[in-house]
């Protein structure tokens, strides 16, 4: 008789059109507000550690190029690889405290290209007020792909670091 | 020397006539860094009771904590010890009791120049910490026929400075029938436990309260059983040493399930959950006035109410005849929901106000004579999943994805030595982004694992393993699935047992690891990465009555890290 019940209340609830674990309706996206975009070369630091503090795996991809590469000593990280550490040990939603990202200096190199920019960045990165989880000095090459779109496209640690970016998602820093 | 664990494990008991004696002792340390340096803990537990009356003893405990031991630098090098004795004195019997003890409680720290201070703001603790402690607790147990327990302890050491731990716990159960005539339960449980600590020791300021309360009925209606469950918890979390924001956590919970037989073999299930949750955020205070204020700010943006309900209907059929056969069919859908009320206006930095939807439909085949091993012989589900970010800064993230898993698996013996195991899976994935129509991924995986062991049942003489499978990940246009990056792995691994009859275990072994990465550039496919990685080692295992003595040396060849030794050693002794 129970099952009968629910079995009943399952149909009326199908015929009525009411659908309990459906999600809501989003509204329309704020234009470019949604995924914001490196304008300038040296923007990219800044929407990176953005992308970073609002925990969205988008906007590590936006920020990032599709040929990303992280290297430090001859080793080499796929984008892909940064991606995946990034998300699965910095975005987890059960974690109390959102990652800050703070990057102190953007030093230029001079360069031939005006799509190609090689700068030196000092970065560091903690969970709130914590410990830091990695820090260190990198040379981040930034490529534009569109007229007023810049992407981090290669991302260099110092080689005699312990604490890098690098060694942090190789399986942390010692 | 590489990183080295070095552990140890000493139990040791003196049970007389008279009294119980209990000595345990645990270390742990590690070396690794380069140079290297020593670090660890270890942990030493007195006990003592009368025979007579083994609630009432006393106990002492010592823990050691070093750091930075053998460093280049000495000054970095750190040592705190915690020590704690205490005698405690109970009376009474099951249904009521009650107990008594005093203690002192001492910490020690030595720190040296990277040590942490117990608040992010203050310089680290140095020299010998102490304070007294006592406690009371009690315990009732009665209500004629119907268990119920009623517990509580209060404990307090007196307070000082920099040395403060105080724990009051109270919990009550009780357990009845509603219907009256004893073929239903239901239960009421409620509990207070709070901690408030400060130690030198374990660098730690932190006030904990939780509180929770749950009923649930459980009866029978005809041939059908059906349960329903409620609860309602409130955490508090507080950490004045500035290291993590502090929380207010409420939730409610309803479980609902109804399960039974339905005749010739079929049975069905089905249960809900629904519950919701409000998590209040306080950040500590690290700065001047505005910058609390806007932490204050911040927190009131961040304050999340969740709301969860799944439900999920299981019918299937089984059937003992034939070797065991079964069939299940099951529908889960669920919808997960996270809302920002205090926040009207998110930016981009924000949490999202966000809508987590699923829906899994699942078949399920067993045969056992087919797959003795437990599994399904055949398994298939779709499902679909549907994350919707409410809020135009973040809607744009809204997508959907549509998944189909199928998995064939089938092990059995032939004759008394050789049991073969295979396993096949499959996986489609397709995500789409509602608005942005440009953006659609796939992914295409497919593998098999397939095997066997050699040899009687309980004493096998060799396995083999073997692994292989191919991920694919792409863009899809309309039906079409464009891959742009393959995945190819290889898992081989061979093992061999060999034993005597003095009680050696010998086990060698090999495990080789191929993965290779080619992308698709745009004109035509290249390497973009490979890694081999060979192990290759022996496991050693000796038992007998008075102890065990096991051990692990393994090579690691790998293409990318450099090629390394792995060693490990345990041994336990019991006279």
């Amino acid at each position: 008789m129970v099952v009968k019940m629910c079995l009943s209340l399952g149909a009326i609830l199908w015929l009525a059109g009411c659908d309990p674990f459906a999600a809501a309706e989003p509204e329309t996206p704020s234009g470019s507000l949604n995924i914001p975009l490196a304008a300038l070369a040296n923007d990219v630091p800044r929407i990176w550690g953005d992308a970073l503090a609002a925990r969205s795996t988008e906007r590590v991809n936006a920020i990032a190029s599709e040929q990303l590469v992280v290297a430090q000593a001859g080793k080499i990280l796929s984008g892909s690889g940064l991606t995946n550490c990034v998300v699965e040990r910095l975005f987890n939603r059960d974690s109390l405290v959102a990652p800050r990202w703070t990057s102190s200096s953007w030093t230029q190199e001079p360069t031939s290209s005006s799509d190609t920019v090689r700068a030196t960045t000092l970065y560091s990165l903690s969970k709130g007020e914590g410990a830091r989880l990695a820090h260190g000095q990198a040379i981040w090459t930034v490529v534009r792909v569109s007229p007023s779109e810049w992407r981090l496209w290669r991302w260099d640690d110092d080689a005699s670091s312990d604490s890098s970016m690098f060694s942090f998602c190789q399986g942390g820093v010692r | 020397m590489g990183r080295t664990l070095l552990r140890h494990r000493l139990d040791w008991f003196d049970t007389s006539a008279s009294h119980l004696l209990r000595v345990m002792d645990t270390s742990l340390f590690r070396y690794a860094g380069d140079p290297g340096s020593w670090a660890g803990e270890s942990f030493l537990h007195v006990g003592f009771a009368k025979r007579s009356d083994s609630a009432s003893g006393i106990s002492w405990r010592l823990w050691n904590r070093t750091n930075g031991l053998g460093a280049p630098d000495p000054s970095i090098a750190e040592n705190a010890w915690r020590q704690w004795g205490q005698v405690r004195k109970a009376v009474g019997d099951s249904s009521l009791a009650g107990a008594v003890s005093l203690g002192a409680l001492l910490e020690h720290v030595d720190p040296g120049s990277n040590s942490l201070g117990i608040s992010v703001y203050q310089p680290s603790p140095q020299g010998l910490f102490g304070a007294g402690s006592w406690s009371a607790e009690g315990q009732w147990a009665g209500l004629g026929e119907t268990p119920a327990r009623v517990a509580g302890e209060w404990s307090d050491l007196f307070e000082g400075t920099s040395l403060r731990q105080t724990k009051t716990v109270l919990m009550g159960s009780l357990q009845a029938s509603l219907a009256g005539d004893g073929s239903d339960t239901a239960r009421l449980v409620a509990a207070h436990d709070s901690v408030r600590q400060r130690s030198t020791y374990l660098l730690t300021d932190r006030a904990q309260a939780q509180r929770n309360a749950q009923v649930s009925w459980s009866l029978p209606i005809g041939s059908q059983n059906m349960s329903v469950m409620g609860l309602w918890d409130r955490n508090r979390f507080e950490d004045y040493s500035g290291r993590n924001p502090g929380l207010v956590r409420t939730g409610v919970e309803l479980d609902a399930a109804i399960r039974g037989r339905l005749g010739n073999g079929w049975r069905h299930e089905h249960s809900f959950q629904w519950t919701d949750e409000e998590r209040v955020w306080k950040t500590p205070n690290t700065g001047t006035l505005l910058e609390a204020e806007l932490q204050m700010a911040q927190d009131r943006k961040d304050q999340d109410d969740i709301a969860q309900r799944g439900l999920v209907d299981t019918i299937g059929w089984s059937l003992e005849r034939w070797g065991g056969v079964g069939f299940a069919l099951s529908l889960a859908q669920s919808l997960r929901s996270i809302r920002h009320p205090l926040n009207e206006t998110p930016t981009t930095a924000d949490r999202p106000d966000e809508d987590l939807s699923k829906r899994q439909l699942g078949v399920d085949l067993r045969w056992d004579r087919l797959s003795w091993s437990g599994r399904s012989v055949f398994t298939w589900s779709t499902q679909i999943q549907e994350d919707v970010y409410l809020r135009a800064v973040h809607s744009a993230q809204t997508w959907e994805r549509n998944e189909n898993r199928l998995g064939l698996n089938l092990a059995f013996p032939v004759a008394d030595w050789f049991r073969p195991n295979l396993a096949l899976w499959a996986r489609e994935q397709r995500n789409v982004w509602r608005f942005l129509p440009d953006r659609r991924e796939g992914l295409l995986e497919y593998g098999t694992t397939m095997g066997g062991e050699v040899g009687p049942t309980d004493a096998p003489w060799a396995s083999l393993q073997w692994t292989r499978w191919q991920v694919k990940t792409g863009a899809t246009v309309g039906e079409a699935f464009a891959p742009d990056r393959i995945q190819d792995e290889w898992l081989p691994e061979l093992r061999g047992f060999v034993r005597d009859k003095s009680g050696w275990n010998v086990q060698p072994w090999v495990k080789l690891m191929w993965e290779r990465v080619t992308v698709w550039d745009g004109s035509e496919w290249i390497l973009d990465n490979r890694t081999i990685s060979q192990r290759a080692g022996v496991d050693l295992r000796w038992e007998s009555l008075h102890g065990i003595l096991t051990g692990s040396v393994a090579r690691v060849w790998d293409h990318f890290q450099a090629d390394e030794w792995i060693g490990s050693m345990e041994a336990g002794l019991a006279w």
